[in-house]
């Protein structure tokens, strides 16, 4: 079930919210949790019921590990069962999404002719899994208290970030289900996280979306881009990817607070930051903090000199492209994002000393060129896309990048005011306008809901907005990140 | 303080459900694709989107015979029909659509309609060979088409036909009831040029690739053929005698005939159409018409605007020949007419037409 959807807002999220705090005020609370439970199972089948088996069963099996540590007796004997828990985690993920990826490698490299599997990505496997990683190894750590198994699935399954992250640690959230003051409505997070929701909601539909058919486009007619709509199309992907990713996060936190859950933030104005170092520290935040805790600091972090930091910090990386697609184009990017972090970390005297306005424009662009391996479906798109921008060729804008953005609402706005026959291209300027406004302007969704005050103005803003975004559902509209 | 939140809250809740209830509400009163009821006195509605409408108005228009088919039957004028065969007629074409497709539209016509009494049927010759379940189109609209009221939400909040139904409201007040007809409805008769220019810009004779020349039709070819006929065919016309079902094969022009034959398939083709004709002659509740032994229509280049398409005056002349059933088959005659199809076509001098 997608978030922007009648069925997830309509019914689904209601039904959800309703239960849950009646269940609650009725004291049963073990049973609430498993209605929890069950409605995010709903939320994870609808997509595809033949998912639920796996992620059942990998919430079983690492339960079962968890309970192995626990009761294994010896320190030797909890590394072995903790071992063969990332394995089992590590050798699941790898089965689901990268077996393909091997085996046109394989057939690449040796001429062979092994057949593909085809297997259908598994939604939010990525992420599901690497939570459970983190789990098990907390465990094995002895950070974990005696967890229920209803706890733990709870945990597991929670639906808000389950299929997108924000990647949540079982001890950021299940003290949070097992505190009894958090088990009853209350009006002033309610407020909020429907406020906030409706804010990442739009973000999603109104923006990401709709630069998304920039960027469809542009990425559909590769040979006829001249410089500037390569510069366009790179842009609106940067604009599209931040919009919808957190977005979606910021819809997620919503949705937790709604439930009394304080979700933890996952983005941070990241175009804003001035070094590519701090970017990640913006951008995706609990993956970042994944990598420092479950890879980067036990390969060594910086304790063990200079060039093993840097040589830590690069494999961070390479691994973080290879999570995010089963593809060279990922592990480019991921090598790109490691050698310039690794630069700037060699470097950081003299980063330090180049005044901050030059150090932004250099990571933007950075980020954005990267962004375009990110997305290109192929390196030679991903090149093509590239070439093009140096080109500098200049044909005049396609009126198609124009078209594909012209929504009913704006067609028939701008008629009223005649402003787009005094200015055609009054639609694509307003809307990177108002993303880049959004992007550097704007206090970022969290702040906005830390002081959001429950007055008229907010109502009409979330009003709007709710019903603006539910009216533009009909369309075909699918997450980013859902494969990752 | 707690109580601000609540209000807000609750506040929020209500305005959001009454900003859906009275936009939903209008998109369902107005109802620009007829899902929940025929057209309003008072709104002038567009007819413009086949796969958006069709359903709609076999759902809830009030009539008694059909025209249905591809594209070639866009040019039809439902008046000719009615005045000709003194009924009350509406057009369901769908562009580029399959067997398959019209035949589960006059389904749901025949579902909802008891009063349907006559079936104008084209088929098209290139969907002889199309596998039964063959369906062209990915985002199909299919909260129209099922009975289920679960999924209409996305046609009473969509910002797109919301305004359809402002613009509907809207034409009413500026110009009155003066909404499409049928005769109209999805025309394009007039918009384009025809004749041998306008052919051979949408065709290159010499860039036609062959396929495997072959002179016979496979018997997997023939069970496909089956399967097709019977589930989208005359699986209808058999369980519905009381309606009277006018088919014909589109006339393709001689540009077509020579498409085929540079692919390699033109006997397979006429093959085929010998095959659909043997298993549609047997029902009493069809009348079957072909039109390739028209020579002044196929041969004529000036009746097409591509290899396929004619004007709307060729759609014009068909309804007058099923009045009059010229060029109709029977059991009788039709195996003569499909040997003088295939002594015409399989010898005639095609690179005459690039003199």
């Amino acid at each position: 079930m997608l978030f922007n959807s009648y069925i997830f807002i309509l019914l689904f999220l209601p039904l959800c919210l309703i239960g849950y705090f009646l269940l609650n005020k009725f004291k049963q609370y073990t049973l609430a949790q498993v209605y929890l439970f069950g409605m995010s199972l709903w939320f994870y089948g609808y997509f595809k019921v033949k998912y639920l088996g796996i992620i059942l069963a990998s919430i079983l099996i690492n339960y079962l590990v968890y309970l192995g540590i626990n009761r294994s007796g010896t320190k030797r004997k909890a590394k072995g069962i903790m071992i063969a828990g990332v394995c089992i985690n590590v050798g699941i993920l790898l089965y689901f999404k990268y077996m393909d990826f091997f085996i046109s490698n394989i057939n690449a490299l040796l001429g062979t002719e092994i057949g593909f599997l085809r297997i259908v990505l598994p939604l939010g496997i990525s992420f599901f899994t690497f939570q459970q990683i983190s789990f098990i190894v907390d465990a094995y750590r002895g950070e974990i208290p005696g967890y229920g198994f209803w706890h733990y699935a709870g945990f597991v399954a929670f639906f808000p970030q389950l299929i997108a992250g924000p990647i949540v640690t079982h001890d950021e959230l299940v003290p949070q289900f097992l505190d009894e003051k958090k088990k009853h409505p209350d009006a002033e997070n309610i407020a909020q996280g429907i406020y906030i929701f409706a804010l990442g909601l739009a973000k999603k539909v109104l923006l990401a979306d709709s630069f998304g058919k920039i960027v469809s486009y542009g990425y559909g007619n590769l040979d006829k881009m001249d410089s500037v709509e390569a510069c366009l199309v790179i842009l609106a992907y940067t604009i599209q990817i931040y919009f919808d990713f957190s977005g979606y996060c910021d819809m997620a936190i919503g949705i937790g607070k709604m439930f009394n859950i304080d979700l933890p933030v996952n983005f941070n104005s990241p175009y804003k930051a001035r070094t590519i170092t701090e970017f990640w520290d913006r951008w995706h935040m609990t993956l970042t903090r994944f990598f420092t805790k479950y890879v980067y600091i036990p390969l060594g972090g910086n304790r063990k000199g200079a060039v093993r930091t840097y040589v830590n910090v690069f494999l961070v990386f390479l691994i973080s492209g290879f999570w995010h697609g089963a593809s060279w184009n990922f592990v480019f990017w991921g090598v790109m994002h490691g050698l310039f972090v690794v630069l700037t970390r060699r470097f950081k005297e003299f980063f330090a000393k180049v005044p901050g306005i030059i150090n932004w424009f250099v990571t933007f662009v950075f980020v954005n060129i990267a962004w375009v391996f990110f997305r290109a479906k192929t390196m030679g798109d991903a090149f093509s896309v590239l070439k093009n921008l140096f080109a500098f060729r200049f044909d005049g804008l396609d009126g198609n990048y124009i078209e594909v953005i012209r929504s009913v609402e704006f067609t028939e706005v701008l008629g009223l005011f005649a402003l787009e026959e005094k200015f055609p291209p009054f639609v694509l300027t307003g809307f990177f306008l108002t993303a880049l406004i959004g992007l550097f302007g704007c206090k970022n969704a969290y702040q906005k809901m830390q002081e959001f005050k429950p007055g008229l103005w907010t109502m009409v803003i979330t009003v709007v907005l709710l019903v603006w975004c539910i009216f533009s559902f009909a369309g075909i509209s699918t997450f980013l990140y859902f494969n990752f | 303080m707690g109580n601000k939140y609540k209000r807000w809250v609750w506040c929020v809740v209500a305005l959001l459900m009454a900003g859906l209830v009275l936009l939903g509400g209008f998109t369902a009163f107005i109802d620009p694709y007829f899902h929940y009821h025929g057209p309003l006195p008072f709104v002038k509605y567009e007819l413009k989107s086949e796969r958006y409408q069709n359903n709609g108005i076999v759902r809830h228009f009030d009539y008694d015979a059909i025209i249905t088919g591809s594209s070639m039957t866009e040019c039809f004028r439902t008046s000719q029909l009615d005045e000709l065969f003194g009924v009350k007629s509406v057009k369901v074409p769908f562009s580029g659509g399959s067997f398959r497709e019209v035949n589960e539209n006059l389904q749901v016509a025949v579902d909802h309609n008891p009063e349907l009494k006559m079936v104008v049927r084209c088929l098209d010759a290139n969907r002889f060979f199309d596998h039964k379940d063959k369906m062209d189109y990915d985002d199909y609209p299919d909260y129209l088409y099922d009975e289920s009221v679960w999924n209409d939400a996305s046609y009473l909040f969509n910002k797109d036909i919301l305004m359809t139904a402002v613009q509907n409201l809207h034409g009413y007040m500026a110009s009155g009831n003066n909404a499409m007809s049928m005769d109209e409805y999805v025309n394009w008769s007039n918009f384009y040029p025809y004749g041998r220019d306008a052919i051979l810009g949408a065709f290159a004779p010499e860039e036609v690739e062959r396929t495997e020349y072959r002179t016979e039709i496979t018997q997997e070819e023939y069970r496909m053929m089956d399967e097709s006929i019977s589930q989208n065919i005359t699986e209808l016309i058999a369980t519905h005698p009381e309606i009277e079902f006018y088919i014909y094969i589109s006339p393709y022009s001689i540009y077509c005939m020579d498409y085929w034959r540079r692919s390699g398939t033109l006997e397979r083709q006429l093959l085929a159409e010998k095959y659909y004709i043997e298993k549609l002659l047997p029902y009493d509740n069809v009348k079957l018409f072909t039109f390739f032994t028209d020579y002044d229509t196929v041969c004529n280049p000036d009746n097409y605007k591509d290899v396929a398409h004619h004007g709307g005056w060729v759609n014009s002349r068909i309804l007058e020949y099923m009045k009059s059933d010229t060029y109709r088959l029977t059991i009788d005659n039709y195996e003569d007419y499909c040997q003088e199809v295939w002594d015409y076509y399989i010898s005639f001098d095609y690179e005459s037409l690039y003199e």
